[in-house]
């Protein structure tokens, strides 16, 4: 227990505390902390650029998935039970991201699959990576990827409603649909919880597709925090990138608190 | 009739979600003519029209198959490197958070309900925000530029122990006290009861964690210049293989012992957890 305390200590906690050091400009030289760094970084066209791109990424993403997986597993649970149709649902959780850039070029491309579907004339399709649909096809990208775990966690939430509970909905007369939106998802609040943190922490991680699929410098659209960060990691720009990081930090804690607060409560 | 169209669209749906491995393994039999001839475009090769493709090939051959296996040393060595990356890993993980997990379950000591919180947020925060700080904290350690330097930080991942806590708490009390009224010191509980009770929540762990090794991808291009150190996460997106059919055969490759362990995974847990 103590050497696991320890490590997550060395690696995780004592960074963090570093980078708040740093961002403030404290160091052997500087006492007084300052918050030069802040106005720099949040006066920085890259960072706002990026900070929007992440926002509006979760902010599609995240609902987008939790909505069409709820429905999915519903349809699942109330039709159709097997453990296999499972397994392959769950499936692309484990394809590691860079075996999917040769399908995601042969459809996604110039001359790809897509724009053979949408009936493009020859050689005038949409380079659909490096457009302004960029960001669609990331959101398409995160579904297919993390939709299989929210399913497997509803259908666990909607099994746990208990039947009693349910027939007695029916008893007095409750339809289908009055069922599913009056019973069931009231019941579904912690597992709803649960599959929105593993959404944030997913999306975040996004960067790996974007790196593989569009390299290192990708269209406007899906430029994020991740890249801004490795730029500036490449430039030694190290109280900048403390300082955004520190941002970054703050937000995310601010947002996750309240968000745990709020369905504590009820 | 409504049932029916239900399934139908579910089936629909999983298919796609399975599509890629079945489009990766007909690639990969396919001859290099036939893949040229169907996808080469994305290469540049070949003249400029949509591609095409089928389900299986035409002219099924292990071509690509014996020119990676037999031909290509820096496959093997960036294959190797994930490998080993994933197994120290794997062990080191095992060692340190078995018992993290285990006392946080388990034993009530003041700041515990803390602790625990503590390593929510912490899994929640994503690496740009801890790039930064493990450079320099690794640089401090001089393992920078070694596989350590990819290992150590993931070895303390607050998934692993989160989901072992999990299955740890699911465990009955009692079932320990029965134990200990037995006579078994509180080592032996953990050895002889903890661990063998919670084989799902270590396969559920351990196969999370093996799929993160075959997906680091930040990690390596920070911390790693030398490209003998690099894993096949950025070896294969970096690597020119000058046929497409090497390129979907690596990819095969990778895939591979993922799918196979997933699969165990499943069977070992009777299917308990996912039905």
């Amino acid at each position: 227990m103590l050497p696991g305390f320890l490590g997550i200590t060395v690696f995780v906690l004592l960074p963090y505390l570093d980078i708040l050091l740093r961002s403030f400009n404290l160091n052997e030289y500087n006492r007084t902390p300052d918050f030069e760094n802040y106005k720099i970084v949040i006066a920085n066209e890259a960072f706002r650029l990026a900070v929007k791109n992440t926002f509006y990424f979760t902010g599609i993403s995240i609902p987008l998935m939790v909505v069409l997986s709820l429905i999915i597993a519903y349809g699942i649970s109330s039709y159709l039970r097997n453990s296999w149709l499972m397994a392959g649902i769950v499936l692309p959780i484990m394809m590691p991201v860079s075996t999917l850039v040769l399908l995601w070029r042969t459809v996604f491309s110039e001359y790809g699959f897509l724009n053979r579907i949408s009936g493009f004339a020859e050689g005038k399709g949409i380079d659909w990576i490096n457009s302004k649909y960029a960001m669609a096809v990331l959101i398409f990208s995160f579904l297919w990827r993390n939709m299989g775990y929210a399913v497997i966690l509803w259908i666990a939430g909607i099994k746990s409603v208990s039947v009693e509970i349910l027939q007695a909905g029916k008893v007095d007369g409750a339809n289908g649909f009055q069922r599913f939106f009056y019973i069931i998802i009231p019941n579904l609040k912690s597992y709803f919880l649960c599959i929105v943190m593993l959404g944030l922490v997913n999306s975040l991680k996004i960067y790996r597709e974007i790196y593989l699929i569009a390299g290192e410098y990708p269209d406007e659209d899906i430029y994020m925090l991740q890249h801004l960060f490795n730029n500036w990691f490449r430039d030694l720009k190290v109280t900048y990138l403390s300082a955004g990081a520190v941002i970054e930090l703050a937000f995310l804690l601010t947002a996750i608190s309240m968000f745990y607060i709020i369905f504590k409560k009820e | 009739m409504k049932k029916k169209v239900i399934c139908a669209f579910i089936f629909i749906l999983i298919l796609i979600m399975c599509y890629p491995v079945v489009f990766l393994l007909t690639g990969s039999f396919m001859g290099e003519n036939e893949l040229n001839e169907k996808i080469g475009i994305l290469f540049n090769i070949g003249e400029k029209r949509y591609v095409t493709w089928s389900l299986l090939p035409d002219h099924p051959n292990v071509w690509s198959f014996i020119k990676i296996l037999l031909d290509s040393p820096e496959f093997f060595v960036a294959f190797w490197n994930t490998i080993k990356i994933a197994i120290i890993a794997l062990a080191l993980q095992c060692a340190v958070n078995l018992p993290s997990a285990w006392g946080l379950a388990i034993y009530n000591f003041p700041g515990r309900k803390i602790l625990l919180k503590l390593y929510l947020v912490l899994w929640i925060l994503p690496f740009q925000i801890l790039m930064l700080p493990q450079y320099i904290i690794l640089d401090k350690l001089s393992l920078l530029d070694t596989i350590w330097a990819v290992v150590l930080p993931m070895v303390f991942s607050p998934q692993f122990v989160l989901i072992l806590y999990y299955f740890f708490s699911k465990i009955p009390g009692s079932v320990f006290d029965a134990a200990r009224l037995e006579g078994a010191n509180e080592m032996s509980v953990f050895i002889h009861v903890g661990i063998p009770l919670c084989k799902p929540g270590f396969l559920a762990a351990g196969v999370l964690s093996i799929v993160e090794c075959f997906n680091v991808i930040e990690q390596p291009i920070l911390f790693l210049k030398t490209k003998e150190l690099w894993p096949l996460s950025i070896y294969l997106p970096n690597a020119r293989l000058e046929k497409i059919g090497e390129n979907f055969v690596a990819a095969v490759i990778n895939v591979i012992p993922v799918i196979l362990l997933y699969l165990y995974g499943i069977c070992c847990t009777d299917n308990e957890y996912i039905r």
